[in-house]
């Protein structure tokens, strides 16, 4: 584990607190609060509140007079604590932290309450409840922020090296970028070859452009870049570190051939025949083979899985005098650190044959389009000769059906894969340079050409004669001798269609790659309800991660064409080249303090903490926490039997005072929420920013991980007569602290047992799992507690409050 | 009267209908666009419901689906184009507004082959949440209004030599006599069963579809000049052809029950509802005691289950592997089975039928996992331990038909068990033999086997006449 650096970030804090003095700035961000919100009256509220000092409304806080006038009220009033509500910390606490830091004022003493992702844009006809619960937010903001206490940021180096992982195209450009840029490369790609899925297109949508001719110089720059360690037929295996440090462990798969000169004389007389991947299974290849002649690194390579151990290619190796091959080859496992990483694993295809109505796998002249990539392809397995599979002769109409797994409920795939449509029209074309008399139809339900030079290239299959159809086939049947029958509904013409056909490309669509789980687990990546990485922002962020240090670059993020992707790919080069060029990043102080005088040396927190960033020495039973290594999650400070951990800036305190706050009126008719940073309380957000509506009664308090929810915050929240308690975090395997949020599930586990033992009803006690992109499961949550809310009687509500009510004394202070 | 947003807030999947992308897929699939085309199809009935949800409801297109659910099975979004269906003939219903229905009664008796069954057990005007008894009304006015128009109906003309046999008298076989006999054809149907109907004269409940009605469509093709030959021997395909017959059309259907495997299979007690079926309606006397329990999910399962309950079963329980959601009976027999009291144990996997002195008295089984592997095939894969029984003086096993091997022999048979024909023209691998129905597709709708007697009648006639013109 790299140590950080403990450089002391400039911190003219001026926090007296002998005397809080807190400004409240209400923010109306135009009418997006204002118009559900009084924020008038809300900002009227907060001036009654204990501290409080100041509090203004305005219409846009995080314009440039909005945050001068909160700096010229910090330096005028001896402001100390700083509450801006408006919009989610996830968007612009930077913002007004930086804002306060430039008055002076340390940043860590500024609190945000979302009024709008939480409340206006949730609650957009309700402005009475609106408003009270926005006043409820402040009042919760208004009790942390007076406690929050000022903090000195860690600095750790970042290690000028950088991880790509995947050699696609997407992969090849950012990794190009970064070793131009004079960083150390790490290439890992799971293949024996680099070059991806554009390696295996014959020509390019809009400007049919040869593929390969493209990207084969861009493919060898890559092999023999001084500065680009490539690593082929490998794999990550382990991830371990933070931003700026990362440690990652590569499976090298034996080639079983060594310094190879790729004469080839050892394919020749191996006598096994399997089919080659490279050409969609199309064409065979021996077991020991190069995936296609431009493949880089060029060395020959053996399947063992079907190798049947003949030694042919060895004598015929050792005969040609290089003597490369050596079959007993073993892996090798090595370990690279490095400061960032690029996510660029591509997509895979669409597998149409669970479309039985298609006939794809039955019906020999049923092909997919990447399969028609390789046939029309001069270096595929039919020398550039579209031929039908089941006659081998040249057909005299093909049919391309659209959206193929794409716009589909039923093959699971709803989105658009964006790349078919102009795929579907490149391909025609070409059959119709090389066959100018082929039939072409094209059955479609939206031609999708949105990109620059794509509405050219509709026209000009259009003008090529290619036959456009409004209507997807609902069956195609196989006739005698291999034709085939489209049966489908022109829709614009209101009629069934009956078309024969000679050749139908199914235009499959794309999907997240199958190691897509392996590489969210290993990189601790969030995704999407379609299944690719999801970014930190969709408009602003568009390549960034949101565990720091890595960035996307490709299909891995969602199906996009190769010039979009290389885009990308020096998009993310960038962001990782700022990183690298500053060489340090500083880490949010958030992570745990000991008080030792209470620590009774159990060891629990080391036991739990997913980073082993605290070391138990267990001799002297004393504990030492290693900052830089910690990511600040604090379920070691919700395990402590001792409260001897307090978790800066999260502190027992702080969240007793926002549970405390927002149980301050009508308690029995409130949802008390803890949502973790990442996933819930953004899956919140996400929920307001698609406006889904649901009942005001929950009040959320963020932390950053479910691990740090302590059974305390519980008790507390019923001692304090809260009807429903919401603990909610990342999916189960999703969390971003690995797995801390198992530990959330097993306190709320015993709390429930606790609650039947004691008699009490246990479904006010939920617990709920959603991702960042599941803001209608999160509104869905709260709905069906808002029901239970209504139903929680006196009698009920008063056993629980008597049943925790020590829970209602201190926490770590 | 609801205004239109009333109407689609009562529409379930509304929220998916917005996502119907007018692929057209569904009216493609759809049996009713091959007999009533210019009257049916259902991607321009999705289309107008968001906008003109009243016109919708008050056309007479919704009282044409035939409810094969082929638009729900390749439906890209997944729609439920029945159900949404239904519940607009619900909201016609309790809106009063059935015109449109006597509409499509008339566009039926005069357009469709084989009006009666079509009304009766595709269209379904009586299924759904709302009772509708105007709708009760109109089906009895046109049972016989259609008896007094095929009274005086006169065969048509012979205009053809060509002998035509068809083997199997359900619905394949009586729409190709229909459709050939109405070309000029001399046609003769073999039928080995002592009535003519197949699957629907044999096992269809009375309550879903009375003998009336089954007896007007037969006599209306027998107007034609078809003669139909009951209890025949099964005929041999090539004795047939030898004797003269220039085409042959073999739509025997499915009528072996699968056996399903399980210890207890043959005590006594225990039926195959095919048998059962038939039985309680030629009048057999079964002793089913208080407790039956169904074997199976699907839809002859349900039937299985409502003519128990008939017989005066107390109690009537359906066991099957599949859960609720997979169950393959159509929604709606399933909530009218469980409306009339039948109840449900989905997701438990038969294991063993319990013995008493030779007699069953119940059905033990597993808790089922899950009953398709990813692929979707079956493959049920269950929790080992979790024995429990359903107690039953009487057992039913329902879970799907098999081909009568004796009777085709002379055929190239898929793996499935079904004879192998092209599903467009029918045309087996032998010249001049033809095949269709539930015989070729596996178990289906009476729709889909119209439609396969149709395409047949269209392919013989183009064969023969193809024929006539190459001499």
């Amino acid at each position: 584990m790299v140590k950080g650096k403990a450089s002391k970030k400039a911190s003219e804090s001026s926090s007296d607190d002998s005397e809080i003095r807190v400004g409240v700035y209400v923010c109306h961000c135009g009418l997006n609060i204002a118009g559900s919100v009084d924020c008038v009256d809300v900002a009227k509220f907060a001036a009654t509140l204990p501290n409080v000092v100041v509090a203004k409304d305005n219409k846009y806080c995080c314009s440039d007079p909005g945050q001068e006038e909160i700096k010229k009220d910090i330096k005028e009033q001896r402001l100390n604590r700083v509450v801006v509500a408006s919009c989610t910390p996830r968007l612009h606490e930077p913002t007004f932290r930086n804002a306060c830091e430039d008055a002076g004022l340390n940043k860590y003493l500024f609190e945000m309450a979302n009024i709008r992702d939480h409340c206006s844009w949730v609650h957009l006809y309700e402005k009475e409840k609106g408003t009270q619960k926005a006043k409820d937010l402040v009042r919760m903001a208004v009790s942390k922020v007076s406690l929050l206490k000022p903090q000195v940021e860690l600095e750790v180096p970042v290690i000028r090296k950088t991880l790509v992982v995947g050699g696609g195209v997407a992969g090849l450009q950012a990794a190009l970028d970064l070793g131009n840029a004079g960083y150390q490369v790490y290439l890992v790609e799971k293949e024996p070859s680099i070059g991806g899925r554009m390696a295996q297109i014959d020509k390019t949508f809009p400007t049919l452009d040869c593929s390969i001719c493209i990207l084969a110089p861009v493919m060898s720059d890559v092999g023999r870049h001084p500065n680009i360690e490539l690593m082929a037929n490998s794999e990550v295996v382990n991830v371990a570190g933070y931003i700026g440090n990362f440690t990652v462990t590569v499976k090298k798969k034996p080639w079983y051939v060594v310094e190879c000169n790729s004469c080839g004389d050892c394919a020749k007389v191996c006598p096994v025949q399997v089919p080659n991947k490279f050409d969609a299974n199309f064409a065979p290849r021996k077991a020991i083979y190069t995936p296609f002649a431009q493949a880089v690194p060029s060395c020959y390579i053996v399947d063992m899985d079907h190798c049947i151990r003949c030694h042919e290619c060895v004598k015929a190796c050792k005969a040609s005098g290089a003597g490369a091959i050596d079959l007993r080859q073993e892996p090798e496992e090595v370990e690279i650190e490095v400061g960032t990483v690029i996510i660029a694993t591509g997509a895979d295809v669409y597998d149409p044959s669970a479309l039985k109505a298609y006939g794809y796998g039955r019906f020999p002249n049923v092909i997919s389009a990447l399969e028609f990539e390789r046939m029309i392809n001069a270096g595929g397995p039919s020398g550039g000769h579209l031929i039908r599979p089941s006659d081998r002769e040249i057909p005299k109409s093909v049919a391309f059906v659209q959206c193929v797994g794409s716009r589909s409920e039923k093959c699971g795939q709803p989105y658009c894969s964006s790349v078919c449509c102009m795929n579907t029209l490149k391909d025609a074309l070409l059959i119709k340079e090389h066959w100018p008399d082929t039939k072409i139809y094209v059955f479609y339900v939206d031609m999708r050409c949105f990109g620059k030079g794509y509405e050219d290239l509709y026209r000009r299959a259009k003008a090529a004669g290619v036959v456009f159809i409004r209507g997807l086939p609902a069956e195609i049947f196989e006739r005698k001798g291999g034709d085939l029958r489209m049966v489908g509904e022109n829709t614009l013409q209101k009629e069934l269609f009956n078309i024969e056909c000679e050749m139908a490309i199914l235009s499959i669509g794309l999907k997240p790659g199958e190691d897509a789980d392996t590489i969210q687990r290993l990189f601790n990546l969030s995704r999407t309800a379609d299944g690719f990485f999801m970014e930190a922002q969709p408009q602003l962020k568009p390549v960034v991660a949101a565990t720091g240090g890595i960035f996307f670059a490709g299909c891995a993020e969602s199906p996009k064409a190769i010039k979009d992707s290389v885009t990308q790919a020096g998009a993310a080069a960038a962001h990782a080249n700022i990183l690298m060029a500053r060489g340090k990043v500083t880490v949010e102080a958030i992570t745990p303090q000991l008080i030792e005088e209470k620590c009774r040396g159990c060891g629990l927190c080391a036991k739990v903490c997913p980073y082993n960033a605290i070391a138990f020495d267990k001799e002297t039973k004393k504990i030492s926490i290693i900052e830089a290594a910690c990511h600040g999650c604090g379920t070691c400070g919700a395990e402590c039997p001792t409260n001897a951990l307090v978790m800066r800036h999260f502190t027992d305190e702080q969240i007793f005072s926002q549970i405390d706050a927002a149980t301050a009126e009508n308690a029995d008719k409130k949802i008390v929420a803890f949502c973790c940073n990442w996933c819930s309380y953004a899956g919140a957000d996400f929920a307001g920013v698609s406006r889904m509506q649901y009942p005001p009664s929950v009040r959320i308090i963020r932390m950053m991980c479910s691990g740090r929810m302590a059974t305390k915050f519980i008790e507390r929240a019923f001692a304090r007569g809260a009807a429903t308690v919401l603990v909610s975090g990342c999916h189960i395997g999703d969390c971003h602290y690995i797995d801390a949020n198992h530990y959330a599930k097993k306190r709320v586990e015993r709390f429930w047992k606790r609650m039947d033992k004691l008699g009490l009803d246990k479904d006010r006690l939920h617990l709920g799992w959603f991702s960042a992109a599941e803001g209608e499961r999160f509104s869905n949550k709260i709905k069906e507690m808002d029901a239970i809310v209504g139903k929680v009687t006196k009698a009920e509500l008063d056993k629980t409050k008597k049943a925790f009510e020590k829970a209602l004394g201190g926490g770590d202070r | 009267m609801g205004t239109n947003d009333d109407i689609l807030k009562e529409l379930l999947e509304t929220e998916r209908l917005k996502f119907c992308f007018q692929c057209g897929v569904c009216t493609a699939s759809c049996p009713m666009m091959e007999l009533l085309p210019h009257h049916y199809n259902p991607r321009s009935l999705l289309q107008g419901l968001p906008f003109d949800p009243e016109k919708v409801m008050n056309g007479k297109a919704i009282w044409l689906c035939a409810w094969c659910y082929r638009c729900h099975q390749r439906c890209p979004q997944g729609l439920k184009v029945p159900e949404l269906l239904l519940q607009m003939k619900d909201a016609a219903a309790e809106r009063g507004n059935l015109e449109a229905f006597k509409e499509a009664l008339d566009i039926i008796k005069n357009e469709m082959p084989l009006p009666a069954i079509c009304t009766y057990i595709c269209f379904n005007p009586l299924h759904g949440h709302v009772e509708k008894p105007q709708v009760v009304e109109a089906l009895k006015g046109f049972i016989s209004e259609y008896e007094q128009m095929i009274k005086g109906e006169e065969p048509p003309p012979i205009t053809h030599d060509e002998k035509i046999a068809i083997v199997g008298s359900g619905p394949a076989g009586l729409t190709a006599a229909w459709e050939l006999a109405g070309n000029g054809y001399p046609v003769t149907i073999f039928e080995c069963l002592p009535e003519a109907g197949g699957m629907p004269r044999r096992c269809i409940p009375e309550f879903r579809l009375p003998s009336k009605a089954l007896d007007a469509d037969i006599q209306r093709i027998e107007n034609r000049g078809v003669d139909i030959r009951t209890g025949t021997k099964s005929p041999e395909i090539d004795d047939l052809l030898e004797e003269g017959y220039q085409a042959v059309f073999v739509a025997t259907g499915l009528h072996m029950s699968r056996r399903i495997g399980i210890k207890g299979e043959d005590l006594e007690g225990v039926y195959d509802v095919l048998d059962f079926l038939s039985g309680t309606k030629t009048g057999t006397r079964f002793e089913l005691g208080d407790k039956v329990v169904v074997i199976g999910g699907g839809n002859v399962a349900m039937d299985g289950a409502r003519a128990a309950l008939r017989l005066g079963a107390k109690e009537v329980h359906i066991v099957c592997g599949e859960s609720r959601e997979e169950m393959p009976a159509f929604e709606p027999e399933i909530e009218e089975a469980v409306e009339e009291g039948v109840i449900l144990h989905p997701g438990w996997m038969p294991t063993r039928i319990i013995e008493n002195e030779g007699r069953c008295t119940g059905v033990e089984s597993l808790k089922c996992l899950s009953v398709f592997d990813p692929k979707g095939l079956f493959c049920p894969k269950v929790e080992a331990g979790t024995e429990s029984v359903v107690e039953g003086d009487s057992i039913i096993v329902a879970i799907g038909m098999g081909l009568d091997p004796g009777v085709l022999r002379a055929f190239k048979l898929a793996g499935r068990g079904t004879i192998i024909a092209d599903p467009f023209s029918m045309e087996s691998s032998q010249p001049g033999v033809f095949a269709g129905g539930d015989a070729v597709s596996g178990p289906a709708s009476a729709m889909e086997a119209i439609i396969a007697g149709k395409r047949a009648a269209t392919s013989i006639d183009m064969y023969l006449t193809g024929r006539a013109e190459g001499s």
